[in-house]
């Protein structure tokens, strides 16, 4: 986009545009991997233990599960138009569109602050008074809180990501589109890895 | 930006974001029905299909350059290598 303004050390804008995005995916790259040995684990113990493992997913609350999938696609989305919005100079609605992102992603944690409520109410986190006793209730337990705390965290780093555009936005969001960018990126991949954590989580033992 | 293009590239996200949501039903439904078979691959094969929506059209894989795509294969071979490397190993245990 033009007008967007040129940081050290780069000497032309398109070179700019190219790094920034080339940067953001290789650090995406190592996330991947980093929950990709957190999804491993999950496909060994879910091998050893399929039986074990399909009831003790069956104790997740699946109505949150499939909303909370709703409202993150939805912020991915909300994003995404953002992105696209600033790329044709309308700032507002590039504002607009990160403050859906921002509320959905922040209605994404409440149900889960609600969800995580209802597991400890029905005592299932792994440990002296958890309510199924069998290894695979262990391992897919603390599976959960693991995989899921861990995403929440990157939920938070999101929101706070999204807080920074909507400061930058009052001091000209037209000259930092690569800001924008970078944290749709990111976002995006916050979705992703709750797209493969539903099926995973929330879909086995059904039906 | 024309008006045209303008209007195609906002449409673009909302076209993946309802092709997303019909997967979400499809893969809910899917999962409830009582007797249907391979169920954790159908919601896996589902899930893959999202995540392809997602990286092709809102993090804009389709129209990127090659330097982003090799990036993004790169980590989907690693991905594979770590799978693939791990699940060798576990297959191959002998029982004690």
């Amino acid at each position: 986009m033009n007008g967007a303004a040129l940081h050290k050390p780069w000497s032309d804008p398109a070179r700019q545009r190219e790094g920034y995005r080339f940067g953001m995916w290789l650090f995406l790259t190592s996330e991947a991997l980093f929950f990709g040995a957190l999804f491993f684990t999950y496909l060994i113990f879910r091998y050893l233990y399929p039986v074990e493992v399909a009831r003790a997913a069956a104790e997740t609350n699946a109505f949150i599960g499939i909303a909370n999938t709703a409202i993150l696609l939805a912020s991915s989305c909300a994003i995404a138009l953002g992105e696209r919005l600033l790329e044709a100079r309308s700032a507002k609605g590039a504002a607009f569109a990160t403050w859906l992102a921002l509320s959905l992603g922040a209605a994404f944690l409440v149900l889960k602050a609600l969800e995580y409520h209802e597991d400890l109410a029905k005592h299932l986190w792994p440990g002296a008074s958890f309510a199924l006793s069998t290894s695979g209730a262990n391992l897919f337990w603390g599976f959960y809180w693991v995989a899921t705390g861990v995403h929440a965290i990157h939920v938070v780093i999101g929101l706070g990501l999204f807080v920074r555009l909507l400061h930058i936005e009052r001091e000209g969001f037209h000259l930092r589109v690569a800001s924008v960018r970078a944290t749709a990126l990111y976002w995006h991949f916050v979705d992703i890895i709750w797209v493969m954590l539903f099926p995973i989580l929330y879909l086995v033992g059904r039906g | 930006m024309k008006v045209r293009a303008f209007s195609h590239a906002l449409m673009a996200p909302i076209v993946a974001f309802v092709a997303l949501l019909g997967l979400l039903a499809a893969t809910t439904l899917y999962a409830y029905a009582p007797g249907m078979p391979l169920k954790p691959v159908a919601a896996l094969i589902v899930a893959g299909a999202k995540i392809s929506i997602i990286a092709l059209v809102f993090m804009r894989l389709r129209h990127a350059s090659a330097l982003t795509r090799l990036a993004a294969i790169a980590g989907l071979v690693w991905l594979v290598l770590l799978f693939g490397l791990g699940w060798i190993d576990y297959a191959s245990r002998l029982a004690i």
